[in-house]
Parts: structure tokens; C-alpha cells; sequence
């Protein structure tokens, strides 16, 4: 594992996903939450490789009727760009789980913070 | 071996069979002829219209309304160990007069068992309801689902209901609380997404997209999900589609789950679980192509075995199914997925053993 300085912490603005490049090429985006936790993604969808820095941050629906829906606020979700396909953003498995296909699981990196420089280790 | 056949068209030999079940003033409009009832909006091609040709009965009335013609034909013939009324004669189809369409279905379902269940017992019935007012329908089903033969709930399927939609609950409730399954035929309104098609041969081609489209509402509209003790079969509607439509949706669930929380589970899943689709027909797929079909569906226990009788496209159960499949997979689908599906007591082992 590498660990590459990639930004300084205020150049990521809050709730927008951020686009950066490892060095060997490996894509990221990173997230900065409400809470101003930073928290670094793979920047391919693992369904068909979409770029997820065009993708789009939001909170899970639930519902137990037909046309009732809430949002739950307790779980973060990135969606795909391309097909819509959600990820937890804490645990980086897909929402619809498919034991009979591929997992789809997104890659989640360690982020660090070093004199307020964004470290993610990989 | 055991022969279950899920799909048997009884009638009436006309309209005035149902006068004695029938109150006022309904009684005295059908009485009076009133009402000619239902007719096809278009022409059989086949030799026996619409039927088998080789199937009359002696008075030359209409060969579904004649049960000893059943038993000759098809239930002694075969030896079929149990069959399913699934009708000919559907009150949905009537888009006004709710009241008398109502009225229509509470007397079919007594003509039924009076003049079929009680004929003989290898015999099993479905309740015919006036599926427009869920809640006439709902207490239809609460007042036949006692009677030992009605195994399910007919929900026929015509050219402008999708049963998915929350304002039929109250039918899928019913048959829950009546520990019954619930069942889907077309009828001679059912359409594809273009309408009929301008000939016969396009009009009866398309009936099984009118299935999927049945299939496809259900489960968005969280039927499965809302009534975990029910399971579901789609008659004469074909089954070579449905590994396309469990894909299509898992896919389609999988990037639109944000619309829909209320499924809890992959469409497949629900599919596999709680669907079986009937056979007939059958599509003359060479055994090969069974097993393929039934790879794909990723389990052996969708399939159950119909016959359609008297329909012209009947399956002969021994022809139609090929002897050459496994055993297991002839036998899943002979007899042991629907009789799983209605919870059917079947002859003891040692009488299937001596087959």
C-alpha cells in the first residue's frame, strides 16, 4: 500500500463528488460529507466502468407500501452516472444484492488527513 | 404417474344456466334475455372454431358445458388425478353495470359447484369474481372459499386491468386470508401493447406479452411483497418469456430500486419462489430446448402441466410433454409443482410406485 497526497482538504467542497488521479492511474473521487468527513471511492463503477465523479450522492429510499416513500437519512448512497446503481457509501456494497451475478462491490480507500493535505492510501 | 392438469375450461350451455342462482332484478334481465352475453371480436380459424373439432357433445350443445364429455375425454381418458376449472366465462369483461356483473360471478361460482364439483371428485374450481369492484370481488371469494374445491381466485386477464395497481388489493387480500392462490387466464379482450393485431393467428401469437405485462405489475407494485403467503399462476400464457422478464427486472431493479423500496427482494427471487406458469401451450420444443428453458428459469419447479381442454390448441399429456426429460423434471411438472402450488393430497406412494 502507497499512501499519495492527492489535494488539500479545502479544495474539496462538501457534498460534491471530486475527480483525482493516483499516480499509477488509478481513478478516485472523493466525497466530503456534512460532517466533514472525507471518504475516497473508486472513480469506476464496477458495472461498466462509468465515471463516478459525474455521479450522484443521496440517502436511501424505503418504503413497505406501493407509492410510500421515505428517505433514509442513516444511510448514504453513490449512484452510478450511467445506470443508477447504488452503492452504501459505508460499506461500498451494492443496495440490490445479486448472488447470482457479479458483486459489484465499490472500492472504498483509507483517507487520512495530514496538515489538512488528503491522503489516500492505496 | 400422477397427472395434475391446471387449465380445463367448464361453461354453461348458455346464459339462462345461471338463472336460477341469479336475485332480482337480475334474474328477470337475463331471464328475459336481456343480455346475449360475451362474444369473441373476432373469427376462430380452426377447424372446430375456437375448440377441438373432435369434441361434441351428444345434444349438441356446446362441448365445455358438458362434464361426462370432461371425464370421457379427458379425465378417465388420461387418467388424470386432478384438473382444474379455470372457466369460460368471465364477469370482469363487463365494463359497466357493476351490480349485475357482481351478481353474474356470485351465481357462476354456485352453478359451478353444483354442476361440476359435485360431479366428480378429481375436480377442482376457481373463484370467479367481477374483479372491477375489489371489494364485491373480496367478499365473493370470503363467501366461496369455504367450499373444499376452490383452490384459487381467478383473476382474468383483459385489455385494460393490470392487476399490480393498489385499487385491486382488496382481491389479493381476500384470497390471502382464504388461504387461496391466485390464478391469471386471458380472455377474448386480452391484448398485446398494440392491441390484437389485425388477424387471429397475430391476436393469439401476443398473448403472452399480455402475461408479461400481468407478471411485470405485480411485482412493481409490490403484490409479492404485500402478501408473502400467496403464490401466483399464469394460464395459457406461455413460458419460454419469463428468464428474459426475471432478468429485465432484476436489472431494472437493481438501477430503479430508488422508485420501488417496496420490493424487498430480486424480481427473480419472487419469481422462483411463488410463480408457476402452465404449460400449454406448449411451443413444441424439442426436450433439449426444455431443459434449456428450465436452466435458465434457475429452477424446476415453475412449470406445471395444462391441457387446455376443449380448446383447439389442447396438449395431450402424453404427447405434448417429451418422454425423454428427466424424470424428475416430466414428474415436477406433471404433477408435483402443482401439487405443491394447491397443496393437493396425492394417491399414496405405493399406487405411484405400481405405475
Amino acid at each position: 500500500m502507497a499512501r499519495h497526497t492527492v489535494c488539500a482538504r479545502d479544495d474539496i467542497v462538501v457534498g460534491e463528488l471530486t475527480p483525482v488521479t493516483l499516480d499509477g492511474g488509478i481513478s478516485i473521487v472523493l466525497f466530503r460529507s456534512q460532517f466533514d468527513e472525507i471518504r475516497a471511492f473508486s472513480g469506476v463503477c464496477p458495472h461498466q466502468g462509468a465515471r463516478l465523479e459525474f455521479g450522484c450522492v443521496s440517502h436511501l429510499t424505503q418504503g413497505d407500501e406501493a407509492n410510500m416513500i421515505t428517505v433514509d437519512t442513516g444511510v448514504q448512497i453513490l449512484r452510478c452516472p450511467w445506470h443508477g446503481f447504488a452503492f452504501d457509501m459505508q460499506t461500498g456494497h451494492p443496495v440490490v444484492k445479486n448472488a447470482k451475478r457479479q458483486h459489484l462491490r465499490l472500492k472504498i480507500y483509507d483517507v487520512e488527513i495530514d496538515n489538512d493535505q488528503v491522503v489516500v492510501v492505496a | 404417474m400422477p397427472i395434475i392438469d391446471t387449465d380445463v375450461h367448464e361453461s354453461f350451455a348458455s346464459l339462462q344456466d345461471l338463472v336460477p342462482y341469479l336475485a332480482d332484478p337480475y334474474k328477470d334481465w337475463i331471464a328475459s334475455g336481456a343480455w346475449r352475453g360475451f362474444s369473441q371480436p373476432f373469427c376462430y380459424t380452426s377447424p372446430g372454431n375456437g375448440n377441438r373439432a373432435d369434441v361434441k357433445s351428444p345434444d349438441g350443445s356446446p362441448s365445455a358445458s358438458d362434464p361426462n364429455l370432461l371425464k370421457e375425454l379427458v379425465l378417465d381418458k388420461y387418467d388424470i388425478t386432478y384438473a382444474v376449472l379455470t372457466g369460460y366465462f368471465y364477469p370482469t369483461m363487463l365494463k359497466l353495470q357493476y351490480g349485475l356483473a357482481s351478481a353474474l360471478a356470485r351465481a357462476y361460482n354456485d352453478y359451478v359447484v353444483d354442476h361440476w364439483l359435485t360431479v366428480d371428485d378429481r375436480l377442482l374450481g376457481s373463484i370467479q369474481v367481477f374483479a372491477r369492484d375489489p371489494q364485491a370481488a373480496a367478499r365473493e371469494i370470503d363467501r366461496m372459499a369455504d367450499h373444499p374445491g376452490m383452490r384459487q381466485v381467478m383473476l382474468p386477464v383483459v385489455d385494460d386491468i393490470a392487476y399490480g395497481d393498489p385499487h385491486y388489493r382488496p382481491i389479493f387480500e381476500a384470497a390471502e386470508r382464504n388461504r387461496l392462490q391466485v390464478a391469471f387466464h386471458h380472455t377474448v379482450l386480452a391484448e398485446g401493447p398494440y392491441g390484437m393485431g389485425l388477424h387471429y393467428m397475430e391476436r393469439h401469437a401476443l398473448l403472452p406479452t399480455a402475461m408479461m405485462s400481468q407478471v411485470i405489475s405485480l411485482i412493481c407494485n409490490g403484490t409479492f411483497d404485500n402478501y408473502p403467503n400467496l403464490k401466483f399462476i399464469v394460464l395459457e400464457g406461455g413460458f419460454t418469456w419469463l428468464p428474459s422478464v426475471m432478468w429485465r427486472l432484476d436489472r431494472e431493479y437493481r438501477q430503479g430500486r430508488v422508485e420501488v423500496p417496496w420490493i424487498k427482494k430480486l424480481p427473480s427471487e419472487h419469481c422462483r419462489e411463488r410463480l408457476k406458469l402452465a404449460t400449454q401451450p406448449t411451443e413444441d420444443l424439442r426436450s433439449d430446448e426444455w431443459e434449456k428453458i428450465v436452466d435458465l428459469m434457475g429452477t424446476d419447479d415453475i412449470l406445471v402441466f395444462a391441457t387446455d381442454y376443449p380448446h383447439f390448441d389442447f396438449d395431450d399429456p402424453d404427447a405434448s410433454i417429451p418422454h425423454n426429460l428427466s424424470a424428475d423434471l416430466r414428474e415436477k411438472i406433471m404433477w408435483k409443482n402443482a401439487a405443491s402450488f394447491y397443496d393437493l393430497s396425492m394417491p399414496p406412494a405405493s399406487a405411484i410406485a405400481a405405475e
